[in-house]
C-alpha cells in the first residue's frame, strides 16, 4: 500500500508516471471492484486527463504539492460538476451535478485524481454498506462480513488498495466505524472545520466531511487541504484552522489522555483488550492517562434519532420528481405522482427514518422529543466540556465489535446494531473532531478501531496521537495492497 | 403505541406510502426508540447552542448564477424551458 509521500517522491524522482501510476489503480479496480462494489461510478476518462496534466506539469519543471497525482476517491454524496452523484440511491440514479462541492474543488486545485464515486449506504444511512441501490460493499478481507457504511465504499476502496485516499462524511459515525471495520485511518472534523457545500445533506447540524486513509499522517495531508472557511456554507466556522501536518512529530509528554471506561459492558472483549493495549502504548510516550466517566454515553442513539430523523425528514422533502432525480410515472394526480416518486424511489431505511422525522417534528410531539432532544445535546456537549477540563484527548472504542456479519439485516430489529454508534454519534452531537486509527485484530484478522476525540479544532492533536501511536506499532498492521 | 391513524396521517405528511403490515411494524420499531427518548434525563430547556458558534456569511453582492438549460438538464420532464409537474398528462 502506497503512501501519499511515498507517491509524492516517487513522481518527483520520475520513478514512475502519473499515467501508470493510475493506470495501476485502474487495474486493481477492474480486477477487485465486480466483487467488493466499492465504486458506484469508475471515472477511467477523467483520470487518465488529470493524469497527463500531471505529468505535462513535472515534464515542465513544476514543483507539485503533496497530493498531486494522488489516486483518490470521493463518497458519492459529494457533488461532481459532470459526473454522476447517487448518494446510492434510486432517487438519484441518474442525477448529474452542475457544480463542484468546495472539498472537491480545494482537491482538484491539490492536484488529486478521482478514480471513481464510491458507493454508500442509501443517502448516507446505515452502518453497513449494504443499503444502497447499487448492492451491497463487501467486506475487503472477508466476504462474509460488512465493511460498514455509511462510507463503506470510501474505506473498502482504501483497504483494499483501489484508492489512496478518500472522502466519506459522518452523520453519526459513517467515516469512523468503517475505518474501524476495514482497517484504515478515518477522520471526522470539527463541525463547521470542513465545508459542506455539495454535499447532499443528511442530517446538517451533524454531518461533516473528512478523510479515510491507510495513515493518520495521509488522513492530515488531506485534512489540511479541505478545512477552511467557505463563504457557500453558513454553518462554515470562523476559526482559524490549525495545521495538523505540522504538529505530527510533536512529543505526547505531559498529554493527558482520558480513557473512557463508560460503556465497556456493551464492548467486546476483543475490543477492550485493544484498547487497553493501546493505552499502555501512549503511557509509555510519555502520556498521562486519566480515568473519564461519560455519563451521558447510554442516551445518546435515542437523541441522535430523533434529531437526525428531524433533519431528514425536512431536507428529503426536497425530493418531488419535478426538478431532478426520479420519477414515477404512476397517478392521477400531482400529489399521487409525488407519493409515488418518494415510495419508489427511496429504500426502505431511508422512508422508516423519514417518517420517524415526520412524527417526532409535529406539534404534539415537539416538545416531548424533540426538544427534548435538542436539550439533551446542549448536556451532552458540556459532559465532553467537563471531561476536557481533566483531559486533552478521550480514548474510548469506534465501535463496540469487530465488523457485523453479512447481510447486518438480521440484526435490524435488535438493540446491539441499534446501540452500535453510541461512541460515534455522541460526538457529532457535541460537533467534536474523532479520528478512528486501527489498534489492533481479532482471531480471524479482522481489525479493530480505537477513537481517539478532542476539542473542538484539536484534530492537530488527535491527528499527532494517532501518528504517534502508529509509529510506535509500526508494521503490527501493515495491509497488503498496489505496489509500483 | 402509535394508533394507525396517526401512522397514516404521518405518512401522508411525508408523501410516502406503506403497506399495512410494513406501517404497522415501523410503528412498534418507532415506538420501542420513543420509549428511550422519555428516558433521556433533561436539566434545562435551553435552545441548541450549537449554530450560535460558527456562521460565515457570503457578501452580499450579485453573481454569476447557472443557465437555465443546465438547471432543466436533471429534470424528469421540461416544457418550453419549464420544468413539468406531470409528463404526459394534463397540467394541473
Amino acid at each position: 500500500m502506497m503512501s501519499i509521500k511515498s507517491i509524492h517522491q516517487g513522481l518527483i524522482a520520475r520513478d514512475f508516471s502519473c499515467a501508470e501510476l493510475v493506470l495501476r489503480y485502474q487495474n486493481a479496480i477492474t480486477r477487485d471492484n465486480p466483487r467488493l462494489r466499492a465504486f458506484i461510478t469508475v471515472t477511467d476518462d477523467e483520470a487518465v486527463a488529470a493524469a497527463a496534466r500531471i505529468d505535462k506539469r513535472l515534464a515542465a519543471g513544476e514543483t507539485i504539492g503533496m497530493l498531486a497525482g494522488v489516486p483518490m476517491t470521493l463518497k458519492d454524496n459529494i457533488s461532481t460538476r459532470g459526473i454522476r452523484t447517487t448518494c446510492g440511491s434510486r432517487m438519484l440514479a441518474d442525477y448529474i451535478p452542475i457544480y463542484d462541492a468546495t472539498v472537491w474543488q480545494r482537491l482538484q486545485t491539490a492536484g488529486g485524481i478521482l478514480m471513481g464515486k464510491s458507493n454508500m449506504d442509501e443517502f448516507a444511512m446505515g452502518s453497513t454498506g449494504e443499503t444502497s441501490w447499487f448492492g451491497a460493499t463487501k467486506h475487503p478481507q472477508d466476504a462474509d462480513r460488512v465493511p460498514g457504511g455509511s462510507s463503506g465504499g470510501t474505506a473498502c476502496a482504501v483497504a483494499a488498495g483501489l484508492a489512496v485516499y478518500g472522502l466519506g462524511s459522518d452523520t453519526g459515525g459513517s467515516i469512523r466505524q468503517p475505518a474501524a471495520f476495514c482497517g484504515v485511518v478515518g477522520l471526522k472534523p470539527t463541525y463547521g472545520a470542513v465545508s459542506r457545500y455539495g454535499l447532499v445533506a443528511h442530517a446538517s447540524s451533524l454531518d461533516q466531511i473528512g478523510p479515510i486513509a491507510a495513515t493518520a499522517a495521509d488522513v492530515a495531508m488531506v485534512y489540511d487541504v479541505i478545512a477552511d472557511r467557505d463563504p457557500c456554507d453558513a454553518t462554515s466556522d470562523t476559526a482559524t484552522r490549525v495545521s495538523a501536518v505540522s504538529h505530527l512529530n510533536d512529543s505526547l509528554s505531559g498529554l493527558r489522555i482520558g480513557v473512557v471506561s463508560t460503556g465497556s459492558e456493551w464492548v467486546e472483549p476483543i475490543v477492550l483488550a485493544s484498547l487497553e493495549r493501546a493505552a499502555q502504548v501512549y503511557q509509555s510516550l510519555g502520556a498521562t492517562l486519566v480515568p473519564v466517566e461519560l455519563p451521558l454515553l447510554k442516551h445518546a442513539i435515542p437523541a441522535y434519532h430523533v434529531i437526525a430523523g428531524a433533519e431528514v425528514a425536512s431536507n428529503l422533502a426536497r425530493y418531488d420528481g419535478i426538478r431532478y432525480g426520479y420519477r414515477s410515472d404512476q397517478g392521477d394526480s400531482r400529489q399521487e405522482r409525488i407519493v409515488n416518486t418518494r415510495t419508489e424511489g427511496f429504500g426502505q431505511v431511508v422512508k422508516r427514518r423519514i417518517l420517524f422525522g415526520t412524527y417526532v417534528l409535529q406539534q404534539a410531539q415537539y416538545e416531548r422529543y424533540y426538544k427534548r432532544a435538542i436539550a439533551f445535546r446542549r448536556q451532552t456537549t458540556q459532559m465532553f466540556a467537563d471531561a476536557f477540563e481533566r483531559c486533552d484527548v478521550l480514548l474510548m472504542p469506534t465501535t463496540s465489535t469487530v465488523a457485523f456479519r453479512s447481510p447486518a439485516a438480521q440484526y435490524a430489529d435488535q438493540d446491539d446494531l441499534f446501540f452500535a454508534d453510541t461512541f460515534t454519534a455522541s460526538v457529532n452531537l457535541a460537533g467534536l473532531p474523532a479520528v478512528s486509527v486501527p489498534c489492533g485484530s481479532d482471531l480471524a484478522g479482522l481489525p479493530v478501531g480505537m477513537q481517539l476525540v478532542g476539542k473542538r479544532f484539536a484534530e492537530p492533536t488527535i491527528l499527532n496521537a494517532a501518528h504517534q501511536f502508529e509509529q510506535a506499532t509500526a508494521s503490527v498492521f501493515v495491509r497488503q495492497g498496489v505496489s509500483v | 403505541m402509535i394508533s394507525r391513524q396517526k401512522l397514516d396521517e404521518t405518512a401522508r405528511l411525508a408523501a410516502l406510502s406503506f403497506e399495512d403490515d410494513q406501517l404497522d411494524r415501523i410503528g412498534r420499531e418507532m415506538a420501542a426508540i420513543l420509549s428511550l427518548v422519555d428516558e433521556i434525563p433533561v436539566l434545562d430547556e435551553a435552545d441548541d447552542a450549537m449554530f450560535q458558534a460558527v456562521g460565515t456569511q457570503r457578501d452580499d453582492a450579485v453573481r454569476p448564477s447557472y443557465e437555465r438549460d443546465e438547471i432543466l438538464q436533471n429534470a424528469a420532464d421540461t416544457q418550453d424551458g419549464f420544468f413539468t409537474c406531470q409528463n404526459g398528462k394534463a397540467r394541473l
